[in-house]
């Protein structure tokens, strides 16, 4: 198998921890770009540039520089974890929106760095979603920094179109750690909205999607795609 | 339509702010106009316009501004969160600087209002909001990475306002233009307005006064069965 350069944004949950996980042990190389303090931990063995939200050249460099040296041996292909900013309190607490503007900035900082990489050399770039219309736990999900990061994708799209650089969103489904906890998370759900069933998927069948998806696509671009019932309602 | 009531609307010293703020005076609304100008607003001089002059990303002005107004009036019936800035830039050349100030100003400003007159919308059981997006928060823009990114956490905020606060009977809309008759898209060479142009069904850009009356009918109760909505306003663009 081809070795690969997966840069990996903001990990921070147990799916993130796996698919992580997953890509090492298939040989691969991960970078982490802004990990959450405890996957930062559990991959300290990993290459890892974390941003703040004020300018920082030397940083920007660094990366830009890995990226060149790695893009010589191998494709790039960047994966944007779902958004962990606790918007529950986004209507009532200024610091809500202050953490989402922070977090949307270090994002943005990051993907600078790479700008002129995914120009040259291309590359896929998917950000994971939670679907904020479809959450049948009614947990809380990051709908600011989702619709923020889903405009932000489509713009990157048509700004790299024609160039190789890919740029698309997933919005996931309910997933469980593996196949057996999965179907039994599904009987537990209770009817579906608006009639459909809802999809539980395992962690193995999301990291294998999505990882093949980066490596293969060059066709779908400033997509924001549903694992979803098929309702008009996506993100 | 709107006779006794109270409509607050950011950035009212010109094109599509300056319009609506004309149209709810129309209308027999009492308007209060956020703007950063000092200077009184030409066409808008009327006894029941007041103008407040401050940034919308001055959380202290516009704390001030609500208790003013609540104190006269104990009310907000409609928020129209319209100001907003542009810095546009193509990817590879914007600055972190043009990046940060225009998602702090268009998002930060309208957040700050929104978290300020929710409480006041909430004790009376009724209130509109509508918040001015555009397409570039819809589909992605080139060269407007930053504003894109800013009108579409307000997507995202006008969808979490209306599922947390539609039981309280308080609505929450966004509008979306596209290429609005206005001096923000003077300085938009035709090279790049024609092509947008050529793939809209009405082939023309629209006007101030379309948008406000989409804005008037998001306001009355004509829309009273609809919230969480991103209503386009862009001329049958790519329909």
């Amino acid at each position: 198998m081809t070795s690969r350069t997966y840069l990996y944004f903001h990990a921070n949950n147990e799916f993130d921890a796996h698919a992580i996980e997953t890509l090492i042990a298939q040989q691969h190389l991960v970078v982490l770009i802004n990990p959450a303090d405890n996957l930062s931990v559990q991959f300290t063995q990993l290459p890892q540039f974390k941003f703040n939200d004020t300018v920082q050249v030397e940083l920007s460099n660094a990366l830009s520089d890995f990226i060149d040296q790695r893009a010589e041996q191998s494709p790039l292909h960047v994966i944007h974890a779902v958004n962990n900013i606790d918007e529950r309190a986004v209507t009532t607490d200024t610091a809500a929106g202050f953490a989402i503007t922070r977090h949307l900035n270090q994002g943005f900082q990051a993907m600078k760095a790479l700008a002129d990489g995914f120009r040259v050399y291309g590359g896929n770039l998917v950000f994971l979603m939670q679907s904020d219309t479809l959450n049948y736990q009614h947990s809380a999900t990051s709908s600011v920094c989702n619709h923020a990061q889903n405009a932000f994708m489509m713009t990157l799209a048509r700004e790299y179109q024609g160039t190789g650089f890919t740029a698309n969103s997933f919005v996931l489904p309910m997933m469980a750690a593996d196949t057996k906890q999965a179907k039994k998370r599904k009987r537990e759900l209770k009817g579906g909205v608006l009639g459909a069933r809802p999809l539980v998927s395992s962690y193995q069948e999301i990291t294998r999607y999505i990882t093949d998806f980066v490596t293969t696509n060059s066709l779908l671009n400033g997509q924001c795609i549903a694992f979803t019932p098929c309702l008009e309602m996506k993100l | 339509m709107f006779s006794q009531q109270i409509v607050l609307i950011t950035g009212v010293s010109r094109g599509i702010g300056k319009g609506l703020a004309h149209s709810f005076l129309q209308e027999g609304a009492q308007v209060y106009g956020i703007c950063r100008s000092t200077d009184p607003i030409d066409g808008l001089e009327n006894d029941r316009f007041t103008q407040l002059s401050g940034s919308v990303t001055d959380q202290a002005f516009i704390t001030s501004a609500i208790t003013e107004i609540i104190a006269r009036h104990q009310k907000i019936d409609v928020l129209i969160n319209n100001a907003g800035v542009a810095q546009d830039a193509l990817f590879q050349t914007m600055s972190f600087a043009q990046f940060d100030h225009v998602l702090s100003t268009n998002f930060l400003g309208t957040l700050h209002l929104t978290q300020a007159v929710l409480p006041h919308m909430q004790k009376a059981q009724k209130g509109k909001i509508i918040n001015m997006v555009s397409q570039s928060g819809v589909s992605g823009r080139e060269g407007q990475a930053n504003y894109a990114c800013s009108k579409g956490a307000i997507i995202g905020l006008t969808r979490t306002v209306a599922r947390q606060y539609g039981k309280d009977g308080i609505y929450c809309n966004a509008l979306s233009p596209t290429f609005i008759s206005t001096d923000m898209i003077d300085h938009i060479p035709q090279s790049i307005i024609e092509p947008v142009l050529s793939h809209t069904a009405l082939g023309r850009v629209g006007s101030v006064q379309e948008i406000s009356d989409a804005t008037l009918y998001l306001a009355s109760t004509a829309s009273n069965y609809q919230t969480g909505a991103v209503v386009r306003l862009d001329g049958g663009l790519a329909v």
